[in-house]
């Protein structure tokens, strides 16, 4: 079966700071994966090159064997780390522009999620708490029948009882056999549902293991191997 | 994917618009309404201050339209948003249509209300006659009528303001190739790049002038020039300014189309 | 099912140990179907793939067995049952020995203890 995802000898500058360095990378399919590192150390920037949201300086990624574009954008449903939707927007309007412009985008159960959150859908986004506004995103990213999700720090800066939330939409919705990437810098919160992890440190990948037997071999949890790896 | 884009696209400017425009043909009609009661003094004063305000009002739609083109396209390709629009599953070059051809609708839907405003607001007989009367000349010796003439000069502004916009979307596209000062850059790539056009007009006029001995006088002589080379300076106006709406248009696609570096 | 977790070990491991407490405890009768994979990593809110790992594992002890087209069931071996009940009651008892003489207790005082304290209910 083809990889889902291939990173191949990625490398990106901004002017003279080398921010990601020769990154090879294989993503395969139905599994969910952290990939995990301090703050700054080029997480959000390799996720925005797999989104072509960047273009590398020099490297490839393939998704499903063909470079990043048209086709790739149908099967990643991606959640950027800050609010993007145009908040002149009510909620309704932008579940309409997601049925209009992803086909699998599954409005019935966008709509329930939200209901879950008992929202009002003719609100404006712009009248939200940010939170909220996230949870939207999320909900709507989740409700999209993807092959791959790429949820950029989904967790950060929300209180336990909105991490069990955001958890949980993940787990309970993410489309069966599909991949879940989640990058995250809170690891003891998401270690749990990991199948694989990635450390990431000073824009290089430093280890790609399976998330138990990691546990297994150095006898403690994955917050801790990565603490000792990367004492500040 | 084009028609959703457009209709997104659409809404959003003409949400503003709308107002503007309705705003507008209101005090066009007030103007036309306070001038025609009669010649009192309280009258004229609330004639000249509605006046005023229908000019301004006018400005404001112009300016309005392209801000809110530029700001969209902005916020749409490197703003927030972009991290939805950029992941939509549509290709580069499609994205840059839509905005294109929303420009353009915009900008002459915008450019028709001034008109039928100015046209509520003074259409009276005498200056009818009066812009007949001063165009008459003109128009006999172009073997056309009066209203091509008008026509043809409120196409030549469309296109001007459309050269206008798209030095602004160069202006954008090039500022954000920058790590640092994206704003500033953008702003001075937008001027750079029309001045650029205007050189560029100036440059043909005067390839075209090499093979026109009445034309080179307007850059030898201070004469005012025959009615017949006016024709022709207008004709060129047009094609040249639609060729740099083109070539700015297939510059930019080609740019954007390298791909993005958003924040 | 709500389970909790310690991040140090083998979160599959610990689904094991913990089915099958459920399993030799009754809490899950013998020859009864069990929910889907992805039902049950989602009651137990982990990951389908480690659920799908430990059901195997628990399959290898022949606790659970596959039925090719109506899904798992729990074992109706009621001897393999009580076998696995005696050796974790083993475990549990070698455990508390182990702490109570860490302490000072002989295995005699130990069992005393119990007793003692076991004797009010």
């Amino acid at each position: 079966m083809m990889k889902l995802l291939e990173c191949i000898n990625i490398n990106k500058s901004f002017g003279n700071k080398k921010v990601l360095k020769d990154i090879n990378l294989i993503i395969p399919r139905g599994k969910i994966i952290g990939l995990l590192g301090k703050n700054g150390t080029g997480k959000s920037t390799l996720i925005k090159l797999i989104n072509d949201l960047l273009t590398p300086t020099s490297g490839k990624i393939l998704v499903n064997g063909k470079e990043v574009g048209v086709e790739s954008k149908k099967i990643i449903s991606y959640l950027p780390e800050r609010t993007y939707l145009d908040k002149s927007m009510t909620v309704d309007q932008v579940i309409e522009y997601f049925e209009d412009f992803y086909d699998n985008f599954d409005s019935k159960k966008a709509r329930k999620l939200l209901r879950d959150l008992d929202l009002d859908t003719t609100q404006k986004l712009s009248k939200m708490s940010k939170g909220m506004q996230e949870k939207v995103q999320l909900v709507l990213v989740m409700s999209r029948k993807a092959d791959l999700y790429i949820l950029d720090e989904p967790l950060g800066g929300v209180d336990p009882a909105t991490r069990d939330y955001i958890l949980d939409t993940i787990l309970t919705n993410f489309n069966e056999g599909a991949s879940v990437i989640i990058s995250t810098h809170l690891i003891s919160d998401v270690e749990r549902i990991l199948d694989e992890v990635i450390f990431i440190d000073k824009g290089k990948i430093i280890l790609q293991s399976d998330s138990d037997e990691l546990r297994r071999k150095e006898n403690s949890s994955i917050d801790e191997i990565f603490r000792r790896m990367f004492k500040c | 994917m084009l028609k959703k884009l457009l209709k997104y696209d659409l809404q959003n400017i003409y949400k503003v618009l709308i107002v503007f425009y309705s705003l507008s043909l209101f005090f066009g009609v007030l103007t036309r309404i306070f001038l025609n009661i009669d010649n009192s003094f309280i009258m004229s004063i609330i004639g000249q201050i509605c006046t005023g305000t229908t000019i301004a009002m006018i400005f404001n739609i112009l300016i309005n339209n392209l801000m809110r083109l530029w700001v969209r396209f902005k916020n749409n390709f490197y703003g927030d948003e972009s991290y939805l629009t950029h992941t939509l599953p549509i290709n580069k070059k499609t994205l840059y249509l839509s905005k294109f051809i929303t420009s353009i609708i915009t900008l002459f839907s915008s450019v028709l209300v001034i008109v039928v405003t100015l046209f509520i607001a003074y259409y009276s007989k005498e200056n009818i006659e009066f812009i007949k009367n001063l165009l008459l000349p003109l128009a006999t010796v172009y073997e056309s009528t009066v209203v091509t003439i008008v026509l043809a000069f409120i196409f030549v502004c469309f296109l001007e303001i459309m050269n206008i916009l798209q030095s602004g979307y160069v202006g954008i596209v090039l500022g954000h190739r920058k790590n640092n000062n994206k704003m500033m850059f953008s702003i001075l790539f937008g001027f750079g790049t029309y001045i650029l056009t205007q050189f560029f007009t100036i440059l043909v006029v005067f390839g075209v002038a090499l093979f026109n001995k009445d034309l080179m006088n307007l850059f030898y002589t201070m004469d005012t020039l025959s009615i017949s080379t006016i024709k022709l300076c207008i004709y060129l106006a047009i094609i040249i300014y639609t060729l740099n709406i083109f070539i700015l248009y297939f510059v930019n696609s080609k740019l954007f189309n390298k791909g993005v570096n958003v924040d | 099912m709500m389970f909790e977790f310690d991040n140090n070990i083998p979160i599959y491991l610990q689904l094991v140990e913990q089915l099958k407490i459920y399993i030799i405890s009754g809490k899950i009768n013998p020859g009864e179907r069990l929910p889907s994979v992805r039902d049950l990593a989602l009651q137990t809110k982990v990951n389908p793939n480690t659920m799908q790992k430990a059901l195997v594992e628990l399959e290898e002890l022949k606790l659970v067995y596959t039925e090719r087209t109506n899904g798992r069931f729990v074992t109706n071996d009621q001897k393999l049952i009580e076998k696995y009940k005696k050796e974790y009651a083993d475990e549990l008892s070698k455990k508390y020995f182990a702490s109570m003489e860490s302490i000072g207790f002989n295995i005699n005082e130990s069992i005393k203890y119990l007793k003692s304290i076991g004797g009010d209910k």
